[in-house]
């Protein structure tokens, strides 16, 4: 029963948020912000970055900042793309190979990390680079579209279809086979996850291996729902990962009311409706990016630190109930 | 047995992944290159000069139509022409284009785009390498035009009036019945994009009775227009200074507005027709292929030691607002063959043809390009 209570209350604290910020960006604009067509498009601008956090996750649990992942999603949907305006290649093959190239570029990915021996950002830089190079060769112009029947898993329910198997399928490998476990082991520390027979460097190809897949998936949603990929310049690709970095480390800061699948996901969207609500209020490009940054922090101070609030409130309370006692 | 499945498994990688570079960099109409490489060749392959051009790409539908165009002049003018394909716009970039094709050893440069203060120090390069320099797409600053007209290695530039297009692009939506219109730009730092901006901001200042949805300039186009239209379900028009087909289309099906958003852009594509017939795309400005021919004719009197005089050639934009407007610039400015003008008509501003050539002609030229008066020179 307290099990279930605790349970509900933490469900609380996870919906709130996205309901704070929707009501907050409502009263602010006076009502303008949070039609239904809103609240559906923020959902669908959610699912790719949710992937993309997916696909990072244990990297960067683990401590490994993979910046190639952004150009591995340009990269795999440029190539779908360009397929699509030379050989006006179908949907289904289409999407197999965006999904495939998505898998093989964040594979190469991976073992360049494991071969090079070197830091892992140190890698991730010098593949996004490559890919970078890729992509502009690839491309036709400053963007490479695609329309009509080739988008079709951009669409709903297909695409809501896709992340749904997508994130169950990340909860399972997360939290139910060996794989999960050796992560969050190799999260909390290397040595002692080595010592305890996890093999950390099997772990982190694997961690390479889970991300390519999810990559390959957010690179079809991608560019089916958006219909067009630019051509990267100045290390433009990273762009695309940062902010599913801040999903995972809001969902890294929710993770004790919810499971992390779930914080990723509420992370993101929570992202999304600041930019939508941030540009409704007029807001210019830079200032919504300022603004979001202090945002976001906002909800990570609360986040990190509200137990610690609360529980100087409950010390203050019990402390003048004791000196009340003690008087009488 | 463990190293050669590692071995098998990452040569099949490679393989896959420079297949898939190599087939798709090259499609079946154009040669792409990209990233700071040159080679790309046209025109007359044993021309007596060659030319450099620096530009960001030669497969778009803008880009390949300006290849086609120095390709036809140097073949008729006996002009080789060497591509520099640069991969971004800043000045460094610009700069390590001209040292590149200096060292190539040719006898001219066209750079697009190129702007700024940077202008001098590629003309710096320039004077050392003894190569004449002239500039597209882009006007030079006010504050070093002196000083760049007073090189000799510089032949002059042609611009085309983005300021007005950016205005332009925003009255059609007015006009159209727009009153929540979304502009998106270009990230600062290219003239050419600013002044489109800075047109777009004049724009509304001149109507305040309509509503500036935001303000977005970036790079990420498309996730601009999402947001946008997930921010406000009142918008029903989107301005933006490139490629808005692209861009626009799919954000807005994806956002269940199809038929209620309204766009209007600068530079025209292949799919302009269809999106101006559906009364989806209101205006489309372009065609500014053509602005290679100016500096080309600057270049090659320069080179042929009959200079003209040096002049910024202010060139018209091509204003479409219908898919008839675009059928015909598409037939009679676009088309395979087509050209605003033929190598006989250019004939007429180079001296070696026509002692009595002047820049003024050119002023006029650029002053008058339509494609009602291309129809009217070559509608026959």
């Amino acid at each position: 029963m307290k099990l279930s209570a605790k349970k509900l209350k933490n469900a609380g604290v996870v919906i709130l948020l996205p309901v704070l910020v929707y009501l907050l960006f409502f009263i602010l604009s006076g009502g303008k912000y949070g039609k239904p067509t809103t609240v559906i498009m923020n959902f669908k601008q959610t699912l790719v970055p949710t992937l993309i956090s997916y696909a990072m996750c244990c990297n960067v649990l683990c401590n490994r900042m993979d910046l190639s992942a952004g150009s591995v999603v340009m990269l795999s949907s440029m190539i779908g793309a360009k397929a699509v305006y030379v050989y006006h290649i179908g949907v289904v093959p289409f999407a197999l190979l965006v999904i495939f190239s998505g898998i093989v570029l964040g594979v190469i990915s991976g073992v360049a990390y494991m071969l090079l021996k070197v830091p892992a950002i140190v890698t991730a830089l010098g593949v996004c680079m490559i890919y970078e190079t890729f992509s502009n060769l690839t491309s036709i112009s400053w963007v490479t579209a695609i329309s009509g029947d080739t988008t079709l898993f951009g669409r709903y329910p297909y695409c809501v279809i896709i992340f749904v198997i997508m994130a169950v399928a990340f909860y399972l490998l997360y939290n139910n086979t060996k794989f999960g476990y050796n992560v969050r082991a190799c999260a909390s520390s290397q040595q002692i996850a080595k010592s305890a027979g996890v093999d950390t460097r099997k772990t982190a190809f694997l961690c390479y291996v889970v991300s390519a897949v999810f990559l390959g998936v957010a690179s079809l949603l991608r560019i089916s729902i958006q219909g067009s990929i630019d051509t990267p310049q100045y290390m433009s690709s990273t762009n695309i990962i940062f902010n599913c970095l801040l999903g995972i480390y809001v969902g890294i800061a929710l993770e004790r009311y919810c499971n992390i699948v779930v914080g990723i996901f509420v992370g993101n969207l929570i992202l999304n409706m600041l930019t939508s609500g941030l540009m409704n209020m007029g807001l210019s490009s830079s200032l919504q990016d300022t603004a979001s940054g202090a945002f976001l922090l906002l909800i990570m101070i609360y986040t990190y630190n509200n137990d610690r609030v609360l529980d100087h409130i409950k010390a203050s309370r019990e402390k003048k109930e004791l000196e009340k006692s003690i008087i009488a | 047995m463990k190293k050669r499945i590692m071995s098998l498994f990452l040569a099949v990688i490679m393989v896959f992944t420079l297949c898939t570079c190599s087939v798709f960099a090259e499609d079946e109409t154009t040669e792409a290159v990209w990233g700071g490489e040159s080679g790309e060749v046209c025109g007359d392959e044993n021309g007596e000069y060659t030319i450099g051009v620096i530009i960001h790409t030669t497969t778009d539908y803008l880009c390949s139509k300006l290849k086609a165009y120095t390709d036809y002049l140097g073949k008729n003018f006996g002009v080789k022409f060497t591509y520099y394909i640069i991969e971004n716009f800043a000045d460094e970039t610009y700069l390590a284009g001209i040292e590149n094709l200096c060292a190539q050893g040719v006898d001219g440069i066209i750079t697009t785009n190129f702007s700024g203060t940077a202008v001098l120090q590629g003309l710096k390069i320039c004077e050392e390498n003894g190569v004449y320099m002239g500039v597209s797409w882009a006007p030079i600053a006010e504050e070093i035009q002196e000083q760049v007209f007073a090189s000799d290695y510089f032949v002059g530039c042609s611009y085309e009036s983005d300021y007005q297009a950016g205005y332009d692009i925003i009255e059609s939506l007015i006009d159209a019945g727009c009153t929540n219109i979304a502009p998106i730009g270009y990230e600062p730092g290219i003239t050419c994009h600013d002044q489109r901006w800075l047109g777009m901001m004049a724009a509304f200042e001149d109507h305040p009775e309509i509503k500036k949805a935001g303000e977005y300039r970036g790079l990420e186009f498309t996730q601009a227009v999402e947001d946008y239209l997930a921010s406000d379900e009142t918008i029903d028009g989107i301005a933006i200074t490139l490629l808005g087909i692209e861009y626009c289309t799919e954000p807005i099906k994806s956002a269940g507005r199809e038929g209620e958003v309204k766009i209007a852009f600068v530079d025209l594509s292949e799919t302009c027709g269809d999106a101006l017939a559906t009364g989806d795309t209101v205006c489309a400005v372009g065609g500014q292929y053509v602005d290679v021919a100016f500096t080309f004719t600057m270049l090659y009197n320069a080179l042929q030691g009959n200079p003209l005089e040096k002049v910024s050639v202010p060139v018209n934009f091509i204003t479409c607002k219908s898919a008839e407007e675009f059928e015909n610039y598409a037939n009679y400015l676009h088309a395979d063959g087509v050209y605003a003008w033929t190598a006989e008509e250019l004939q007429d501003v180079i001296v070696s043809f026509n002692p009595d050539a002047s820049a003024d002609t050119l002023i006029e030229m650029g002053a008058n390009y339509s494609t009602e008066d291309t129809m009217a020179r070559h509608g026959n």
